[in-house]
């Protein structure tokens, strides 16, 4: 229930466009394209086969361990710089769900990351609670925007078994949400779990933090003061658990190759170039990974439309990414940098402080090498404040002049978002392939040297690999030129 | 509420929902039917499959009983804009990889004295000196391809 009249109702709806007297038939609707949405996405990520690359060697490995506690112990230790204890646990628990499901690992294995991005759409209407059928329209731009953000892919696109970049974004997103809440010890519970269960999945799990931190700011008091201060001191613990008792170091330059203005940078390259001075590299890379988010360049630190256009030909699929991405980012502006109704500051407003917020710490996170990945939550929140951003357009009461060309590039901004989210589905589809055909070379007659010793694991293996391998799947030779041309090379 | 308003609404929405919807019933195809509506996967024969490179379909195919020791129709794969029928190790020889040669033969193709000497003529036709050096080293080469027929 809604506290009219006080501070917390007026920053939950910070800026009401078009207030209904039946919100019921806008919250249906919001909902159900919230549905839509997340079939659309099932649909494509149920279909791709487990993957093998960065997956198989962690399923072969919890296998043979005596209970999930082992596996919580293997993941503090088996790394000098990753500390991932519950992505052992959690893949112990699929197989074991897979086994008790009769030996289906695919159910289980694609289910899980089927249903935890059903789960993150969810949380998306959720957040941005659509009360009116503007409102409704801007959620519709929003979905498209979360979906087509070239950073949403990296969240289906891949699982090692499990994506450990989307538990981050569903968690943020769910830490957002309980903020938005009435609150209550419940409630700061729930967020302290989410910040412990996020961090021990994933060290981009400490995202949670400056979101309840930057939520709390900007007056949400759904997670209470005591709520935050338990939370930072978790992330204290977690610092010199890692750094202190475990000894894990972070990444520095060299240790993976990264994007460099329109190419690349080998590892040996990194440490010619910047060994003397790292911090030029990790400036080039944090401010480069916060400006992927906005204008969709560059994309792995590389400005992959300069090369295109020195190749001599620019594909569509740079003018829709960065024109659609220009005119979300410039409607944000607009927004952060204006006034609301009762002149409030919309910069501070909940969304737009969380996704700086998110923004900033998320760039910082890819200082040593640019991952399109490490972005992905700040994606997440882009659409979120987008959706905020837009809601506000819709409100204004422009000139006529001025109202004819508002429409006008809202139709185009939508449908270029839409080509985008289409572009996500066929992403997907070449993600199927590519892990259908590495089962092709798992428990091969010509390396029998190479199969599980353990006759349990190779069961597992064996299993898996004829589900996989009985995945039809697109052939990418055989899509039309046109394909690439709107959606990119893979 | 105005005008303006319920048209900028209207174009905002429009683009989104239809594209929501059509992707929604693509989805739905997915779960219920194992084939999306949007790019789902083509019919590919097994030599098809080979000379895209596509391990995993070959494997595929193979596993759902596909002989790998016939001949398939391969249309505008080996050969632009034209029909050719090989059998899976032919086709092999046309992508000049031995790692699929060497995949279909672990897969139960047959490498025999009589189709060894068509299969090397072949590999020696195409440039596939790598399939040309493994047939060598279980064959003996033969001394000349003359009466030797080749798929093109």
């Amino acid at each position: 229930m809604v506290r009219k009249g006080t501070r917390i109702d007026y920053v939950r709806r910070p800026y009401v466009t078009m207030p209904s007297l039946n919100t019921r038939g806008p919250q249906f609707a919001a909902w159900a394209l919230g549905a839509l949405t997340a079939v659309a996405l099932a649909g494509s990520v149920y279909r791709m086969p487990i993957q093998v690359s960065d997956s198989l060697e962690v399923i072969q490995r919890v296998i043979p361990m005596p209970s999930a506690t082992a596996a919580f112990v293997d993941g503090l230790y088996n790394s000098p710089t990753m500390l991932r204890p519950l992505k052992e646990v959690r893949t112990r628990l699929l197989v074991q769900a897979g086994e008790a499901f009769g030996g289906r690992y695919h159910l289980v294995f694609r289910g899980y990351h089927a249903i935890a991005g059903a789960m993150l759409i969810a949380l998306f209407v959720w957040v941005c609670r659509a009360r009116s059928w503007t409102d409704v329209a801007a959620l519709a731009a929003a979905l498209l925007v979360l979906t087509g953000m070239h950073t949403f892919v990296g969240l289906f696109r891949e699982a090692f078994p499990v994506n450990h970049y989307l538990i981050v974004a569903v968690s943020t997103l769910a830490t957002f949400a309980l903020a938005q809440s009435r609150g209550g010890w419940l409630v700061d519970l729930a967020a302290i779990v989410l910040l412990t269960s996020a961090t021990l999945s994933f060290e981009s799990g400490l995202l949670v933090w400056p979101v309840a931190v930057a939520a709390y700011a900007a007056g949400l008091r759904g997670i209470s003061r005591r709520g935050v201060a338990v939370m930072t001191l978790l992330v204290v613990l977690y610092a010199v658990f890692r750094v202190g008792y475990l000894g894990k170091h972070g990444a520095g330059v060299g240790e993976r190759g990264t994007g460099f203005g329109a190419g690349a940078l080998t590892e040996s390259e990194q440490i010619a170039r910047f060994g003397n001075r790292p911090s030029l590299l990790y400036a080039y890379n944090v401010t480069m990974a916060a400006t992927s988010v906005l204008l969709s360049q560059p994309q792995v630190g590389r400005f992959t439309v300069a090369t295109a256009w020195n190749n001599g030909q620019l594909p569509p699929v740079f003018i829709v990414q960065i024109g659609s991405s220009i005119l979300m980012s410039l409607v944000i502006a607009w927004y952060v940098l204006t006034r609301g109704p009762s002149a409030s500051k919309r910069w501070r407003e909940p969304a737009v402080l969380t996704f700086f917020a998110v923004l900033a710490v998320s760039a910082l996170m890819s200082y040593a090498y640019a991952k399109d990945e490490i972005m992905s939550t700040a994606g997440v929140f882009y659409a979120v404040v987008a959706y905020t951003a837009v809601r506000g357009l819709l409100a204004l009461r422009p000139p006529t002049w001025v109202g004819a060309l508002l429409v006008l590039l809202a139709m185009v901004a939508s449908s270029a978002w839409a080509v985008r989210s289409a572009g996500l589905h066929l992403r997907l589809r070449h993600g199927a392939f590519e892990a259908r055909a590495e089962w092709a070379y798992i428990l091969s007659p010509l390396g029998k040297d190479n199969w599980p010793k353990d006759p349990h694991v190779l069961q597992v293996v064996s299993r898996m690999r004829q589900e996989a391998l009985l995945q039809p799947t697109i052939t990418p030779a055989l899509l039309p030129r046109w394909t690439e041309e709107w959606w990119g090379e893979d | 509420m105005r005008g303006t308003t319920i048209l900028m609404a209207i174009a905002l929405a429009v683009p989104a929902a239809g594209t929501i919807v059509v992707l929604a019933a693509s989805g739905t195809m997915a779960l219920v039917r194992g084939q999306p509506l949007l790019w789902p996967a083509q019919q590919v024969t097994l030599t098809e499959a080979i000379g895209m490179h596509d391990t995993g379909e070959i494997v595929r195919q193979i596993a759902l009983g596909a002989d790998p020791n016939i001949r398939y129709d391969t249309w505008d794969i080996l050969k632009r804009y034209q029909h050719v029928s090989v059998t899976p190790l032919e086709a092999a020889v046309a992508t000049r990889e031995r790692y699929l040669f060497e995949m279909i033969v672990a897969h139960g193709a047959l490498v025999t004295p009589e189709n060894a000497r068509t299969l090397h003529c072949f590999a020696v036709q195409e440039h596939a000196s790598d399939i040309a050096a493994y047939l060598a080293d279980r064959f003996p080469p033969p001394a000349s391809c003359d009466g030797v027929r080749l798929p093109w």
